[in-house]
């Protein structure tokens, strides 16, 4: 398409086409009021806030007294001296009956303190106890003693002898002779 | 073109009208009314920069008026090292910028716009009698001027902000580039660029360059 026919080169009028139409995107008047709403609206904040946030104070002083105060309770907490940990159990086994009925309770020895721990932390020992107190209560379930194990015995580890003569690369077979037939040229055609 | 900087070089004395810098300091001590002359002198420059960043006046209003609150409640920043509209205009483009990135202008862009599908545009001069040069020449220019407004909006976003800046004929380069926070010489190859690449796809669209 060509760009009319005035005297001007395309180039010329393209780039004036591209000015005017940038200078038209933008060329849009703000609202008479703006200035009206601006300052209504910073009134209002005012109202609503106080004085306190106009530019000709530094409200931010005021605020000093509260960070400083929020830093030296960030610092107490974090220099407080630590408690010791309190160490509890690893392994913990919860019993549950398969049966609806429970078994009597254990019998509770007194050299274990009672706020160990809330729930129940079952040890050998608790199941040594245990076990019998269980075969009593509910004849049906056979608990088996505990057999010693054997003892495992494991065979040495050798290496044998390694004989390093051997190891090598095998000599080479002799190479049969190898015979070069003449080309026949006449046999390849048709 | 308009420089922001004349006002506040000239002072008061010899003009008698009060400069940019001694209207901020009566602002600063909570005066109002030096704030809302404030507002009268730098509000045509920053609805314009912030209409080339968000393309809707109704937004483009909106970030005016944010700015203007945001000035004033800065005003004790301004320490006066640069002109007050080029601090004004900095905080201006940050806004509109914000503004653009929003969810809501995501969400508009979701729903195409019939107008940026080039393919439906009628051809006006196939309707023309033979023979009728000036009005073919009008509906020409005419459609090129779409055309390249099309074409503007979909240019990349560096490239389309500093050429609808420079183009505006509002700022001078330096506030410009101040607002975009590059150098004069990377925002004058950002106008020649996307110049160039109007040209390039309008060849393209089969109009002759030359």
């Amino acid at each position: 398409m060509k760009l009319g026919n005035s005297n001007t080169p395309p180039e010329e009028r393209l780039d004036a086409a591209i000015d005017l139409v940038v200078r038209e995107m933008v060329d849009v008047e703000p609202r008479a009021d703006l200035r009206g709403r601006v300052i209504e609206r910073l009134e209002r904040r005012d109202a609503s806030v106080g004085r306190v946030f106009r530019p000709g104070v530094t409200w931010t002083w005021l605020m000093a007294p509260v960070a400083a105060a929020a830093v030296v309770v960030l610092a107490v907490v974090l220099w407080w001296p630590n408690q010791p940990l309190v160490t509890r159990a690893v392994t913990q086994i919860v019993v549950r009956p398969v049966d609806t009925r429970l078994p009597p309770p254990i019998p509770h020895r007194d050299d274990r303190p009672h706020s160990a721990s809330r729930t129940p932390t079952v040890t050998r020992e608790d199941r040594q106890i245990a076990a019998p107190v269980l075969a009593e209560t509910q004849p049906g379930i056979e608990v088996e003693p505990l057999r010693p194990i054997a003892a495992i015995t494991t065979r040495p580890v050798a290496l044998r002898a390694l004989d390093t003569q051997q190891i090598g690369p095998l000599p080479l077979a002799p190479l049969a002779q190898i015979a070069i037939e003449p080309v026949n040229s006449s046999a390849g055609r048709n | 073109m308009p420089l922001a900087s004349t006002n506040d070089c000239v002072s008061a004395a010899e003009t008698g009208v009060p400069t940019d810098l001694e209207l901020v300091h009566r602002a600063q001590a909570g005066d109002m009314e030096a704030f809302g002359t404030l507002v009268d002198r730098n509000r045509r420059a920053v609805f314009r920069a912030a209409l080339a960043a968000v393309r809707s006046a109704e937004e483009a209003d909106e970030v005016a008026q944010d700015t203007f609150v945001t000035a004033f409640q800065k005003l004790d920043q301004f320490r006066g090292e640069a002109a007050f509209r080029t601090w004004l205009l900095a905080i201006a483009w940050r806004k509109a910028i914000d503004r653009r990135k929003g969810i809501t202008r995501w969400l508009q862009r979701l729903v195409p716009s019939p107008h940026t599908d080039e393919g439906q545009e009628p051809d006006m001069t196939e309707r023309l009698p033979a023979g009728d040069r000036s009005q073919e020449d009008a509906l020409i220019t005419a459609d090129l001027q779409r055309r390249i407004r099309t074409l503007v909006a979909t240019l990349p976003p560096k490239l389309r902000d500093a050429l609808l800046l420079a183009g505006s004929g509002e700022y001078s380069y330096e506030q410009i580039a101040a607002m975009l926070k590059v150098p004069v010489g990377t925002l004058k190859w950002r106008v020649s660029e996307a110049r160039r690449v109007l040209k390039q796809k309008l060849a393209a669209a089969g109009y002759e360059i030359g």
